[in-house]
C-alpha cells in the first residue's frame, strides 16, 4: 500500500466527518463546523498513526 | 437515629424461613383471567374508605409522529428516513446522501460484489445496520458477478462503513425524537419543577431528629421551639 492509494480512502474520511459532524446538531453552521472539526480529528489521528507506523518500521526494519 | 428507631418494614419477613414461606406462597397465586384484567391504569386511587379520590396524571403518550423507536426503525431501513418522519426534511437529505452516497460509492468500487450472503458473511456484521439497500443489493444482485475487481476491497470498506454510519444516523434520529418529546412536555407545563418550587422536605418521625442532607448551614439546627405553657391552678 503506497501513500497515493490512501488517497481512496478520502471520500470515506469525508463521509465520516459529515456524518459524525452532523449528529447532535441542528444547525447548517454548527454542523459545518462539527463536521470539519471531526475531518481534522479523523485526518490527524490515522496520518499520526501512519507516521508512527512508517517510522517504526524504518527504524526497526 | 439508630436501626432501632426506624420503624420495621412491614412488607419484609424477618426470618429466612418467613421469607420462603411468603416467596412459595407468591408462588402459588394464579394471575387474573385475560378478562379479569384492568384494560386501562385507574384514573384515581382512593387512599382510604370515606377519603377522597386523588386523581393520577395519566402517563403522557408518545405521539407516533416523535415515537423514537418508529423514527429508529425507518432511518434503519433507509438513511435518514427516521429524521424525514421527525419532520427534519434537510437533515433526512445529508444523511440520505452521505450515507447512501457512501454505501453507492462502494458498490460501484466493487462492482456490486460487496454485498452476498454466501461469499461474504462477516462483512454482514457491519453491513446489516443499513438494512433497506442491503437486504435489495443482496437480493437483486445475488447472481452477480463473483471475480474481484481491482478496487473490491476499497469499495467493499466504503459499504462497510457507510452501514456503521448509518448507527450514527440512527441515534442522531432518537435524540431528536427525545429532544421533541422534552420540548412538547416542557410546553404543557409537565417539566418539572424549578428549585426555587421545590416543596418543602417532610421528613417521617423517625428521622425527624436526622439532618436532611439538603439542610442549610445557617438553619440547621432549627431554634428550639419552647415547651408549651402549662396552666397552674
Amino acid at each position: 500500500v503506497s501513500l497515493v492509494d490512501l488517497l481512496w480512502y478520502l471520500p470515506i474520511a469525508v463521509a465520516t466527518a459529515l456524518a459524525v459532524g452532523a449528529a447532535g446538531r441542528d444547525g447548517v453552521r454548527e454542523g459545518v463546523r462539527g463536521s470539519v472539526r471531526a475531518f481534522w480529528t479523523l485526518l490527524l489521528v490515522v496520518g499520526g498513526v501512519g507516521i508512527a507506523i512508517r517510522a517504526l518500521v524504518l527504524l526497526l526494519v | 437515629v439508630t436501626p432501632t428507631d426506624l420503624p420495621a418494614e412491614p412488607d419484609r419477613p424477618a426470618t429466612p424461613a418467613a421469607r420462603e414461606d411468603v416467596a412459595a406462597a407468591a408462588a402459588e397465586v394464579v394471575p387474573p383471567a385475560a378478562d379479569e384484567r384492568p384494560s386501562a391504569p385507574p384514573s384515581a386511587v382512593a387512599s382510604a374508605p370515606g377519603e377522597e379520590t386523588a386523581p393520577l396524571d395519566p402517563e403522557p403518550r408518545t405521539p407516533w409522529r416523535e415515537s423514537a423507536g418508529l423514527a429508529a426503525f425507518l432511518g434503519w431501513l433507509v438513511p435518514g428516513l427516521g429524521h424525514l418522519w421527525l419532520r427534519r426534511p434537510g437533515k433526512a437529505l445529508h444523511y440520505f446522501l452521505v450515507v447512501g452516497g457512501a454505501w453507492a460509492l462502494g458498490m460501484a468500487l466493487a462492482d456490486g460484489a460487496a454485498i452476498s450472503f454466501s461469499r461474504h458473511p462477516v462483512w454482514l456484521a457491519a453491513q446489516a445496520w443499513l438494512a433497506g439497500p442491503t437486504v435489495a443489493a443482496a437480493w437483486l444482485l445475488a447472481d452477480g458477478p463473483s471475480a474481484r475487481v481491482p478496487l473490491f476491497e476499497v469499495g467493499q470498506l466504503y459499504v462497510a462503513v457507510a452501514s456503521l454510519l448509518n448507527v450514527v444516523a440512527v441515534a442522531d434520529a432518537v435524540g431528536l425524537a427525545e429532544t421533541l418529546v422534552a420540548r412538547r412536555l416542557l410546553r404543557a407545563g409537565a417539566g418539572g419543577f424549578d428549585r426555587e418550587e421545590r416543596p418543602p422536605l417532610v421528613l417521617p418521625p423517625a428521622l425527624a431528629g436526622a439532618r436532611p442532607r439538603n439542610a442549610v448551614e445557617d438553619e440547621w439546627p432549627p431554634p428550639p421551639v419552647p415547651p408549651p405553657e402549662v396552666a397552674t391552678p
